[in-house]
Formats: structure tokens, C-alpha cells, sequence
């Protein structure tokens, strides 16, 4: 709907990522006892970073093909978007057909 | 729970997000199906996750938690039994009415397929329950901020903490949902389901690590735990005390169908999909994480037992595995466990004693284990992360909650009902309204729940009585054309009805009559049957009412005229045409994908069991 929602999260865990990677990096290792000595912060932290990178990647690619499609479909003309539009909704609708009687050819 | 500014920054990022969701989705609201229906034009993954996360609430995170550290592996059912048959079965065989049959609503679809009483019976019970679940939400978030004395840091006491959160976590949903819609609500939930995710899989890594992998889990914990269908052939072979017909009928068909299939906070989700092949993927998608779950919510429970073998129930204990000297054990790595850090806590009394039971034992705080575990495994920085994740799952369920409920309202009953013919404006406008007034009532039933101790369990008593005849009811109209009006409407309240009376000749054992059942019996001066447990008795109740509906629905439809034919088209099974799928290559038919979705939990119950 015109925001592709892979941008969003892939903004939340790049910058959630980076908060918690720093705070891993500057942290004293006394914190990390609890976590068997490993440095939790970090290492989960570039995780999160890895993969906001790539959502933010594939969300922007989404956002920008979206743009295009709504560009593509302003230019068309109004019988062309009406055309398209009823043969999307053939597909969608129930089959309407007069016919009489159970038929159970399902 | 001690947070630092870096914990409090991580939430603030947090709410920022979500609030900025909403504002940028607030110029595509423009109709009613925008703002209700996400504009029908969700891509399936997205639908998918929404599904799932509105689902999963953090009760459920919580609860299934507790439920791993009391009974172990079987919790799993819940997932495998209770939810993935179920969510194959709706994305199949249903979707195709719900979606095909353009309704705007579940409610709807019952007008369309049966008479205006049925549609207007189920449209006021959801709307009542759905605007107390996410009060109960409210209640159960504001509830656990004070427990965890999360707020003191900022110099807000025990009583201002509970007010605050619940105005807090209000306003917030309130603010993205009254913006952006469903369409705000359900990439929310994407954001959330991510979070919980990052927020719980490294608590579980970390767990496992110090309990020394899966092996070290297997060797502390009894059998009984680290099997789902040991001794399920009795009620006294299993720690659930239920029976397989019980546990699979019961919870695996009727309780679970019930809730997969006709809850319209669910359904929505699906019905905001972009075309029909995607509506059908929707909860097939849904269910390849439900299925994964249990690692993320049940194994920080069977982590917690392991640490406490104190708090394992003693009628767990099997022949080769002997309770520990001592109720506590020590992590492989990490810091020490001690009476305050440990997982698994027992209850307090008024007095901060701990209570005991009749044999002297502590009674323990199972549902605690996850706000325990991160405390005691998260450093500052990846605790703000955990502690996000489960507010993000609490308000998750908040949302689902209130979208459900201001569409219900201004389509089932506003539209219906109060003011008829208005423009799209003019509901659009209802919309927004509904949705503050929902939140509005949701928070005085989290201050009722939190007034009246007692409240919280005749509401899910009462939920569980609207539930259960449901699933008959959409059976019977989506796959047999002669199912009538007349017939759903006296199926359903007598099904409502009759769930009631088994609860009141019936009572678990150990209990006494009251709240837990058995009220009628004694009125009657009967003996009320007696079950193993709570969920015995929930899973039968659930068999009987169903079975009353059926039946009701049966005979009074076929004493009441049939509808015509025409009119059913699109609604019901054998006057419905296939979905078109020929353009389809096998892999992406929804049809292959339920198979794979069933095969998988086949082997996840044969892995386990």
C-alpha cells in the first residue's frame, strides 16, 4: 500500500542492531557472566544488522517498484484501468451462472 | 528487572517505529476498504505473519512457557494438535467462502449464507469478547510492568505503574490504528513477529547453552517431560490428565477449529489478502512458524524446570530419573543460580512468605519463567530487545483485538442496525470512532479485571462457552446446502447453552463448586461428574456442546424451509466452483502447500512423542 513493509523492519533492526552492537563493543566483559562469557550484545547485534540490511534492501527495491507501478497505472487510460479492472474481478467473483438445480460437480 | 538507558532507548526506537508506521499509512486511508479491509490488497507473506502474530499474544508466550515448565513437551499439542489442522483445514476449504463470498466481516458471511438473527448473535458475542480479551491484555501487560517493578527506575511506584502502562500501551495502539488502519495493524504485526523472534531465540540459545544443549536438558528432566504422548492412552498416564480421544477431539477438533476458522481476528487477516490464491495461502503460510514456535516458547519453560527441579510436579518423577538433592541446579556456564535469580520462584503470600501446599511444598510462580529468565540470562542492551519483544507481543494481541472489533461494529451492527445508506465518509468516520471507544472500553474491562480477581476466569469460562458450538455452525453451512437460518441461530444458543450446563454438572478434581464448575449439579442437588483436571473438563465441555449444535442445527434445518439454491452460490461447498488454479504449477498450489504444512507436524509429533 504504497510502503513496502520490508523498509520499516529493515530500519528497526539496523538501527536496533547498531544500539545493542555499540553497547556490546563498549560494554565490560564482567556484564556477560550471566551469558556464559560470550558477548551477546555483539554478536546478536550484527545478526540484527545483517538482517536489517538485507529487508531495508529488498523493502527500498519494493518501494521503488511500487512508485512505478503507480506512475504506470496514473498514465493509463480510463478504459484501459476499467477493462483491467473487470477481468480482476472474474477471476475473484463466484460464478455466476443462472443455473438450476444442485450440481455436484465439486 | 533493572534497565538502563540503553534498555529504555531500545523500547522509545521501539514505539517510534510504530508510531511512524501509522502516520506514513495515514494518506492511503481514503475508503472504508482501506481502512477496514487494508484495501484487500495484502501480499500473502505479509498476511501470513500478521496472522500468526495477532494470534500470539504474550499470554501465550508467557503462558506456553509456564505450561512447558509444569508439563513439559506436551504443552506442544497446543501447537501441533490444537492450531496446525485446523489452520490447513480454513486456508483450504473456508477461505474460499469467506473470501469468495466478498463479506466484509465473519459476521457477514453469516447473513449472506444464513439470516440476519445468526449474523447479529455472533457479531455481538465477538464484539463483547473481543473488546475484553484485549482488556484482558491490557490488565495482563499493565499487570507484569508492576511486577517486574520495570517503572521504579523512573520514579513511578507500584499502583502509578499499573495507570501509566495501561494509558501508554492505549494510547500508542490507539494512535497507529486510528492513522493507518488494518493496514497499520497488520505490518505492525510483521514488525512484531520479527521482534519476538530476536527478542527470544537468543534467550533460548543461551538457556540451552547452560544446561549443556539438548542432551544436558534430557538427562535433568524426567521422561515424562520430553515426550508429548507418553502415557496419553489414560487420564493417569500423562501430566495433562487427558486422555487422547479428549485431547484430540476436544482440543485438536473442536476448541481449535472453533478458533481457527470462525474467529474473525484471524480471518481478517486472511481476508485482506490481494487475490484468492493468496487469501487460501494465508494461514498455510501462518502455520509454518506456529509450528516452529514451541523451540521459542516452550523450551525456555523445560529450561527453567531443569535449573528448578524443585518446582517439577513429583508425580512426574519416572523410573531413572531422581529429583536432585537440592531444588536448585547449577547452570554449565554462566552465573550462579540463588533463591532471588532463580527461574522458576515460588508464590508469596501477603505477608511475602512463600505459600505451601497441603504437603508442605512451595506452590510455584510457573507463569513468571519469562520475565525470570530474561533477568537472569540478558545483559543491559539485548534485555531492552527481550523486554521489547514482549511488550510487542502484548500489544500485538491489543490490536488484533481492536481492529476485529471497530470492523465488526460499524459493519455488523452500526451499518446493519443503527444508521443505514451513509456514505463511505460517514463509516470511514464510524471507523475511527469505534476504534477509540474500543480501546476506551478495553481499558475499564482491564480495571474491572483488576478490581475483581475472579473476573479474569469467568471470562475465558464465558469464551469458551461462544466458542465451542461455532465451528459447527460454519461446518454445517459451509458443506451442507440445507442447513437453514432457523437451524444455525437455535444451533448456536443451544451449543452456547448446552456448554453451559456441562460446565455447571461437572467439576475437576480437587476443586471446589463455584467459578471451576459444578454449580447446576449442586442447585440440583446432583453430584456433578467428576474430571482429572481443568483442561479434561474444558476439552469434553467443548466435545458436548459442539455435538448439541450439530445436532440442533441438523433437525431444526430440516424442519424449516430451505433456501434457494441461487442464493447460496459462492457460499456453499457443492454450489461453489473450484478455485481456479490450472495457471498454477503443483509446487504453488495452497493444496500442496497444506500437505507439506501436515506432513511436517506428523513428523514433529513422531520426533517428540
Amino acid at each position: 500500500m504504497g510502503l513496502d513493509i520490508r523498509l520499516p523492519i529493515g530500519l528497526l533492526f539496523l538501527t536496533l542492531g547498531g544500539i545493542v552492537s555499540i553497547e556490546g563493543v563498549l560494554s565490560s566483559a564482567d556484564i556477560y557472566i550471566r551469558s556464559a562469557g560470550i558477548d551477546i550484545n555483539l554478536y546478536w547485534g550484527l545478526c540484527m544488522l545483517a538482517f536489517g540490511g538485507v529487508m531495508a534492501f529488498l523493502g527500498q527495491r519494493g518501494t521503488n517498484r511500487m512508485g512505478e507501478e503507480m506512475l504506470a497505472h496514473e498514465s493509463k487510460s480510463v478504459e484501459a484501468l476499467a477493462f483491467e479492472h473487470a477481468a480482476e474481478e472474474r477471476e475473484d467473483r463466484p460464478h455466476q451462472s443462472p443455473n438450476q438445480g444442485a450440481r455436484p460437480g465439486v | 528487572m533493572s534497565l538502563t538507558a540503553i534498555d529504555w532507548l531500545i523500547v522509545l526506537v521501539y514505539f517510534v517505529f510504530v508510531l511512524g508506521i501509522g502516520y506514513a499509512l495515514k494518506k492511503h486511508m481514503r475508503t472504508t476498504t482501506d481502512f477496514f479491509m487494508a484495501g484487500r490488497s495484502m501480499p500473502a507473506w505479509v498476511a501470513g505473519l500478521a496472522f500468526i502474530s495477532a494470534n500470539l499474544g504474550a499470554q501465550e508466550v508467557m503462558g506456553m512457557a509456564a505450561s512447558g515448565a509444569k508439563y513439559g513437551i506436551a504443552t506442544s499439542h497446543f501447537y501441533w494438535i490444537g492450531a496446525i489442522p485446523a489452520m490447513v483445514f480454513v486456508g483450504l476449504f473456508m477461505m474460499p467462502f469467506y473470501y469468495g463470498s466478498r463479506a466484509h466481516s465473519v459476521p457477514e458471511y453469516l447473513r449472506l449464507r444464513f439470516d440476519e438473527k445468526t449474523r447479529a448473535f455472533n457479531a455481538m458475542t465477538f464484539a463483547a469478547m473481543t473488546v475484553f480479551s484485549s482488556g484482558i491484555s491490557m490488565f495482563a501487560m499493565a499487570r507484569l510492568i508492576q511486577d517486574m517493578h520495570l517503572l521504579e527506575s523512573l520514579g513511578i511506584g507500584y499502583a502509578a505503574s499499573f495507570h501509566w502502562s495501561i494509558f501508554i500501551s492505549g494510547t500508542i495502539v490507539l494512535a497507529y490504528i486510528f492513522l493507518g488502519g488494518l493496514t497499520s495493524a497488520i505490518y505492525n504485526e510483521v514488525l512484531q513477529f520479527f521482534l519476538i523472534v530476536a527478542g527470544f531465540l537468543p534467550l533460548v540459545l543461551l538457556g540451552l547453552h547452560s544446561v549443556g544443549g539438548w542432551h544436558g536438558l534430557k538427562a535433568k528432566l524426567p521422561a515424562v517431560y520430553m515426550s508429548s504422548w507418553h502415557g496419553m492412552g489414560t487420564t493417569d498416564g500423562n501430566l495433562l490428565h487427558v486422555e487422547w480421544f479428549g485431547l484430540v477431539m476436544g482440543l485438536g477438533f473442536v476448541l481449535s477449529f472453533g478458533y481457527w476458522c470462525t474467529d474473525f481476528l484471524v480471518v481478517q487477516r486472511a481476508m485482506s489478502a490481494d487475490s484468492m490464491v493468496s487469501a487460501r495461502r494465508v494461514p498455510l503460510i501462518a502455520a509454518v512458524p506456529k509450528m516452529l514456535f514451541p523451540a521459542l516458547v516452550i523450551l525456555p519453560g523445560l529450561i527453567a524446570a531443569a535449573l528448578t527441579p524443585g518446582a517439577i510436579p513429583r508425580e512426574a518423577a519416572t523410573a531413572g530419573w531422581q529429583a536432585p538433592e537440592t531444588a536448585l541446579v547449577q547452570p554449565v556456564a554462566g552465573e550462579r543460580i540463588t533463591r532471588q535469580n532463580a527461574l522458576i520462584r515460588p508464590l508469596l503470600d501477603e505477608r511475602g512468605q512463600p505459600k505451601r501446599d497441603a504437603d508442605g511444598r512451595f506452590i510455584y510462580d510457573y507463569n513468571m519463567v519469562i520475565p525470570n529468565m530474561l533477568a537472569f540470562y540478558f545483559p543491559t542492551g539485548i534485555l531492552g530487545l527481550g523486554l521489547t519483544a514482549l511488550l510487542a507481543s502484548f500489544m500485538s494481541g491489543m490490536a488484533g483485538n481492536v481492529t476485529a472489533f471497530n470492523t465488526v461494529w460499524t459493519y455488523d451492527i452500526y451499518r446493519s442496525y443503527i444508521r443505514k445508506g451513509e456514505t463511505d465518509e460517514h463509516y470511514l468516520w464510524m471507523g475511527r470512532m469505534a476504534t477509540v471507544f474500543g480501546i476506551v472500553f478495553s481499558a475499564a474491562a482491564a480495571y474491572l479485571v483488576g478490581a475483581f480477581n475472579n473476573i479474569m476466569d469467568a471470562l475465558q469460562m464465558v469464551f469458551s462457552f461462544v466458542n465451542a458450538p461455532l465451528f459447527a455452525t460454519f461446518l454445517l453451512g459451509m458443506f451442507w446446502k440445507r442447513a437453514t437460518g432457523h437451524g444455525a441461530f437455535f444451533g448456536l444458543l443451544l451449543g452456547t447453552f448446552g456448554a453451559a450446563v456441562h460446565h455447571g454438572l461437572t467439576l475437576p478434581s480437587g476443586s471446589l463448586v463455584g467459578i471451576k464448575g459444578g454449580w447446576l449439579a449442586s442447585l440440583l442437588h446432583l453430584s456433578p461428574h467428576v474430571y482429572y483436571s481443568d483442561m479434561a473438563q474444558q476439552f469434553w465441555g467443548a466435545i458436548w456442546a459442539w455435538t448439541t449444535c450439530f445436532l440442533t442445527t441438523v433437525l431444526i434445518s430440516l424442519i424449516t424451509a430451505p433456501r434457494f439454491e441461487e442464493d447460496l452460490k459462492g457460499l456453499v461447498y457443492s454450489l461453489t466452483p473450484r478455485p481456479r488454479e490450472g495457471h498454477l504449477s503443483v509446487l504453488s498450489r495452497p493444496a500442496t502447500l497444506g500437505i507439506v504444512v501436515l506432513v511436517l507436524a506428523v513428523a514433529l509429533n513422531l520426533i517428540f512423542a
